[in-house]
């Protein structure tokens, strides 16, 4: 909905529109009916050599006053009183036209042709309104009925009704292809406005999405910071702690190990012993949590070292170094044809020998033992691994990828960051990953990585070691 | 056994506990040479220069290995390293940085302004001695106490031969 100060606005718009349309029409046609002026003093010349003097009066007369109108619309009022304007041009082409000697000498109908000609010429001429033919022609009538009463060509009133029928009903289609002019006019400058106004809404859009990703990558970036200074400057006292700690054993050791010491004594050490043992425990954990923190970080922070990556070739050295795991806990590794991608080859690497390892570590007691790695085509181009484990309850598939969370499943090894590294690979790699899995179904990761367009064997494709 | 001049081992890390660890490691493991520490880089720079309270090259002499802490308050070891190794006089002293994690940035930075060698902390004697076999300079630098250094130590202490 426009707001009233708005379509105020346009209605002027409109309006200067059309003044303007106008003003420049009349010009043109003023300078076009000067020029006729000539043609129409051969022409009476021609055929009305008797009358050829008066009717030069005129047509020069004429010619006078259709200069004038051409001088008025080169002047700033012109746009103001358009609509009068065009009257006043409307009026003295139809006296050019041989209005004058209508007026002067009462020839009705053969002048009167003409009077429609400039009617129709007028309205269709100039962005007029309905009223403004309707002026004119009432004006252009009056002057032919009073002209022919005055000069006796006509003696009663249906006569004057026959002569001037002719103009009426040219009146009367003059106005209505005025009007459908008009609309048609209207309708144009709405579309044009309504499709800036689209235009503008776009761009304003535009700009704000630009100005949040920014944010919102800034802000991402900050966080990666943030994560990567933390974990590294956390490990600065770990290694005083953790150091420590174990001076702290290796005394206490040679301590309990001297003779001659009281059974309280003894037992004290033993108690110390015991919560220095707890302490480095939980050190040793932390450290292991910083370092993984600090794995994630740099996913993100890692500069991009990408390369076409030959994901035959990368899985295939994955499977000879699970070789050992696979083969102690009978597992079966099937691997489909994969394409190249481009990427990071070492993340990349990362990415499948985490799924992998999580395949085999949650397999359990399975009967079925059977990990596929692969690519389905149909649509969108996604790559699986897929086991025939215990599968993940629906309820624990958003918890799956947080970061050092594990399900219960007799607590497996690992900091349980594996996932959420994985997640934060597909993502640098343009991609999503996403769960299937339930209880008794197995479980299949399926993940999209951009890539180029496929199939062209690279020669010389460069991998890294995982 | 030929008479070996004393080595020292120049030790630039302004954390006491860390400083303290790596010198008992290398104690531990049978590394004998006399170890002078340094708790910043403005310090370690002093040191390297003989000025200030450093003049004296009797109490205070010229490393043969430099053990570098990356990150320290006010001058860092990138700063330390770059003036080492751009003095035509200490260019030939071989650094080798230490630092709380293997960050690559931080790795090819070094080697860069000319470390010759890293080793990421805690400095075990293990780590150490590599670092210095890699050098080729496993006899010069490391001095075991004066007996034959085949000969076993206590236990928890190791033994370091050369194969």
């Amino acid at each position: 909905m426009m707001s009233d100060q708005l379509l105020g606005e346009r209605c002027r718009e409109y309006e200067a529109e059309r003044a303007d349309l106008a003003v420049r029409r009349m010009r043109t046609a003023c300078l076009l009916a000067v020029c006729l002026v000539p043609l129409y003093v051969i022409a009476d010349y021609t055929l009305y050599p008797a009358y050829f003097a008066s009717l030069l009066r005129g047509r020069l007369l004429c010619g006078l006053l259709v200069a004038g109108v051409w001088a008025l619309t080169r002047t700033r009022a012109a746009y103001q009183f358009a609509d009068l304007l065009g009257l006043a041009f409307g009026f003295s082409v139809a006296l050019a036209a041989g209005g004058v000697p209508v007026i002067l000498l009462g020839y009705a109908v053969p002048y009167s042709a003409s009077f429609i000609i400039v009617i129709f010429g007028v309205a269709l001429l100039l962005p007029w309104r309905a009223q403004h033919v309707a002026a004119l022609a009432f004006i252009l009538i009056a002057l032919c009925a009073a002209a022919s009463v005055l000069h006796g060509a006509v003696r009663n009133w249906p006569e004057l009704a026959t002569s001037t029928s002719f103009l009426v009903a040219a009146t009367a289609v003059a106005m209505v292809s005025v009007n459908a002019s008009e609309h048609m006019r209207r309708r144009d400058f709405q579309s044009r406005h309504d499709l800036r106004d689209a235009h503008d809404a776009k761009a304003q859009l535009v700009t704000a999405l630009a100005e949040k990703t920014t944010q919102v990558e800034s802000v991402n970036r900050e966080m990666d910071d943030l994560l990567y200074a933390a974990s590294h400057d956390l490990r600065a006292p770990l290694i005083n702690i953790q150091g420590f700690s174990r001076e702290f054993q290796a005394g206490l050791t040679q301590l309990r190990s001297g003779n001659g010491k009281s059974p309280e004594v003894h037992a004290a050490l033993t108690d110390i012993n015991e919560s220095l043992q707890f302490i480095l425990t939980a050190v040793n954990r932390m450290d292991v949590l910083i370092a993984s923190l600090l794995n994630v970080s740099r996913v993100a922070t890692r500069t991009n070292a990408t390369q076409f990556v030959d994901l035959n070739a990368l899985v295939g050295k994955l499977a000879d170094s699970f070789h050992y795991q696979l083969s102690e806990q009978r597992i079966a590794l099937e691997i489909d044809p994969l394409p190249t991608v481009t990427g990071d080859p070492i993340l990349l690497a990362q990415l499948f020998g985490n799924l992998l390892d999580n395949a085999i570590k949650y397999m359990g007691a399975c009967p079925e033992r059977r990990i596929t790695v692969g690519l389905d085509e149909n649509g969108e181009r996604r790559f699986f691994v897929r086991d025939t484990g215990p599968g993940i309850p629906k309820d624990a598939h958003d918890q799956v990828f947080r970061l050092f969370r594990r399900l219960a499943n007799g607590n497996p090894p690992g900091e349980g960051i594996g996932l959420t590294l994985v997640r934060k690979i597909v993502e640098k790699h343009g991609g999503k990953i996403w769960l299937d899995s339930a209880p008794g179904r197995g479980t299949t990761f399926w993940f999209t990585l951009r890539g180029p367009a496929p199939v062209v064997a690279m020669e010389g494709t460069n991998y890294a070691r995982a | 056994m030929q008479e070996r001049r004393a080595i020292t081992i120049l030790l630039v890390e302004d954390d006491d506990g860390h400083a303290r660890l790596l010198e008992k490691n290398l104690r531990r493991g049978g590394v004998a040479n006399r170890l002078m520490r340094v708790s910043d880089g403005q310090e370690a720079v002093d040191y390297v220069s003989r000025t200030g309270i450093y003049q004296d090259p009797d109490t205070y002499p010229l490393p043969s290995v430099v053990l570098l802490d990356v990150r320290m308050p006010r001058m860092d070891g990138f700063e330390v390293l770059n003036h080492l190794k751009s003095d035509p006089l200490l260019m030939k002293i071989p650094v080798i940085m230490l630092t709380s994690t293997d960050n690559q940035r931080e790795i090819d930075r070094a080697y860069e302004l000319g470390a010759n060698g890293y080793v990421v902390k805690p400095v075990g004697v293990e780590s150490f001695i590599d670092r210095v076999v890699k050098l080729g300079m496993f006899i010069e630098v490391i001095e075991f106490p004066a007996n034959d250094f085949r000969e076993t130590h206590g236990p928890g202490h190791r033994q370091h031969t050369l194969s």
